[in-house]
């Protein structure tokens, strides 16, 4: 397990590594790219929070993201607010807004209801905000809101890192916690939980709230990055893909969204570019995915886990062969 | 010194439609008892227990644990006040390890099932070795949940049940679909638990060998009523009781 846990050390600061190589180094349109990734990643991290550990659907997700977008740029743009304080206010009230939502969300103790609950509050606040004037209808709003020294993409994108970098290293604390041990065990049996005393709605909540919390992060950071808040951040489209990342990446494992992440974004930029079918491509991935590999690329138990295991087994055995014959 | 009554129900009912699964069933289970509850399929035992835990809402009745009314109290309220039941179709967390299994039990019975500091790997490693030694299966700490053979699954339900100290424990059918030997074992060890550690216990059985050499008192259940409560000798007496089970010649 030791090895495991090293592996997955050296992996992570080698992928941050490249990505911090990739986004500065090597144009603008990759540092925009990168930039793109690291925000999804939070996204989906904040995501598996609920689907991952506590085994609830949520194709709603978006709604927090893109509120977190609209939030930033309601402040400084319409209350002539500075960033500093649009940030905190944003998240602060937005978080507020989760608990009411996702209480009378989780009143229903199915997890289907919560699944199609979570899709009909995001449709109807994007419905909302698509015919609202004020907020920009389907355009959007637009509004410089960087600070002059965020104006470099590549400082931007550093920020971006740093800020997710310090999210996920609090999800990733928060896995080690007996709060994430309940969760878990809610996903796995809930009449069990139930039946050892545990308020499960309320532990759900709290579930909903934290991920919902760093779903405004992102969502905030994106504003920045856009210098706007667009419509296409609230749609249920976007919160699919963020169930997309945490279904090919597996939500089983912490870093499963983050490959996710990686893997969808890229694919929903490049494909385009090339073909015109990049819908159809990337809905056959999908059902590939779910068809081959079910619990995601990192599931412990999967096919690509098995073959890391076999290759490494083969590798040692003919390192331990040689050193026989010599 | 008189025993205290550790569950009381007055006159439950339970209908489904038209069906009227549990009628009047008073029950009375003392502070340290074995009690079980017999009676043929469709009797309304389980039935009766889950009206007890309020795993299902009752039609009309009253419950009482230790004199405080609970009845139409959320279900994991009652469980926190001490009432704790191992379902017929063992109810496990399946995809974790036995210690993870006792582990969420114990987080939930120190109350920090909210707790958002991180703990080491290890968190409750030993006290969940302890938990599962009671039921004999500490050697099977690190084992997954779902590959366990059904005997000692029903173990550690046992064991994460007992994990949270419970005042009083409801058993359905814990030897069902084990072998005789295992049973037997199961059965044991749950005597154990109520001789020694004073365990209160309510249970549901189909096997007469283990009712009769198991139970202080034995509830018999037939049509939703219940025909009669007393002691294994007498219940052996029993006119009902001869006619289902001892074939109407003993």
């Amino acid at each position: 397990m030791k090895k495991l846990n090293l592996t997955a050390t050296v992996l992570t600061v080698a992928a941050v590594g490249l990505c911090l190589v990739l986004g500065v180094f090597c144009g603008i349109n990759t540092t925009l790219l990168m930039s793109r990734i690291v925000i999804m990643a939070l996204f989906a991290l904040s995501l598996n929070i609920q689907t991952g550990y506590a085994g609830l659907g949520n194709l709603g997700h978006a709604l927090y993201f893109g509120l977190g977008s609209y939030g930033v740029l309601i402040f400084v743009s319409k209350f002539g607010q500075p960033l500093y304080l649009a940030i905190p206010a944003t998240i602060l009230i937005l978080t507020l807004v989760s608990a009411a939502v996702g209480f009378l969300m989780l009143q229903s103790d199915d997890k289907m209801s919560f699944l199609f609950l979570s899709f009909g509050v995001c449709l109807l606040v994007y419905t909302a905000f698509a015919k609202w004037a004020w907020v920009g209808n389907k355009t959007g709003l637009t509004f410089n809101v960087r600070p002059q020294a965020l104006n470099d993409p590549r400082n931007c994108f550093m920020l971006i890192l740093l800020v997710t970098a310090v999210c996920a290293a609090l999800m990733y604390l928060l896995t080690k916690t007996p709060f994430t041990a309940a969760l878990k065990g809610s996903r796995e049996n809930e009449t069990r939980m139930v039946f050892l005393g545990v308020n499960i709605k309320r532990l759900r909540l709290v579930a909903y709230v934290i991920s919902s919390f760093f779903g405004v992060i992102a969502g905030v950071l994106y504003a920045i990055m856009n210098n706007g808040a667009y419509i296409t951040s609230i749609d249920t489209s976007m919160a699919l893909e963020a169930m997309m990342m945490c279904l090919i990446g597996g939500g089983a494992t912490f870093l499963g969204p983050v490959l996710g992440a990686v893997i969808v974004t890229l694919v929903r930029n490049f494909l385009p570019t090339v073909t015109n079918l990049d819908s159809v491509i990337f809905g056959v991935m999908v059902i590939l995915c779910c068809y081959f590999l079910p619990d995601g690329i990192t599931a412990p138990n999967g096919r690509p886990a098995a073959l890391v295991r076999r290759v490494a087994g083969r590798l040692r055995k003919s390192g331990s062969d040689s050193e026989k014959v010599r | 010194m008189e025993k205290k009554i550790a569950v009381k129900t007055e006159n439950l009912c339970k209908s489904f439609g038209a069906v009227q699964a549990v009628r009047d069933v008073s029950l009375t289970v003392e502070e340290g008892q074995m009690q079980a509850i017999i009676g043929p399929n469709g009797a309304g035992k389980t039935t009766c227990m889950d009206l007890i835990v309020n795993k299902t809402p009752l039609s009309s009745g009253k419950v009482f644990l230790f004199g405080e009314d609970i009845t139409g109290m959320k279900p994991y309220k009652i469980a926190k006040r001490g009432l704790n039941k191992c379902f017929q179709i063992s109810q496990l967390f399946p995809a974790l390890t036995c210690c993870q299994n006792v582990q969420i039990a114990l987080i939930q019975k120190l109350g920090k099932t909210f707790g958002l500091r991180p703990v080491p790997k290890d968190y409750l490693r030993d006290e969940c070795a302890a938990e599962l030694a009671r039921v004999g299966m500490e050697h099977l700490l690190d084992e997954t949940a779902a590959y366990l053979s059904y005997g000692d699954q029903r173990r550690l339900e046992i064991a994460i049940t007992l994990a949270l100290e419970p005042k009083v424990l409801l058993l359905d059918e814990p030897t069902a679909g084990v072998a005789r030997a295992e049973g037997y074992s199961i059965m044991d060890m749950v005597r154990r638990l109520n001789q020694e550690e004073g365990y209160t216990i309510l249970f549901i059985e189909h096997d007469m060998n283990i009712v009769f050499n198991y139970s202080d008192i034995i509830s018999v259940m037939d049509h939703g009523q219940l025909v009669a409560s007393d002691t294994p000798a007498r219940i052996k007496e029993n006119e009902f009781v001869k006619q289902a089970y001892l074939g109407g010649a003993a």
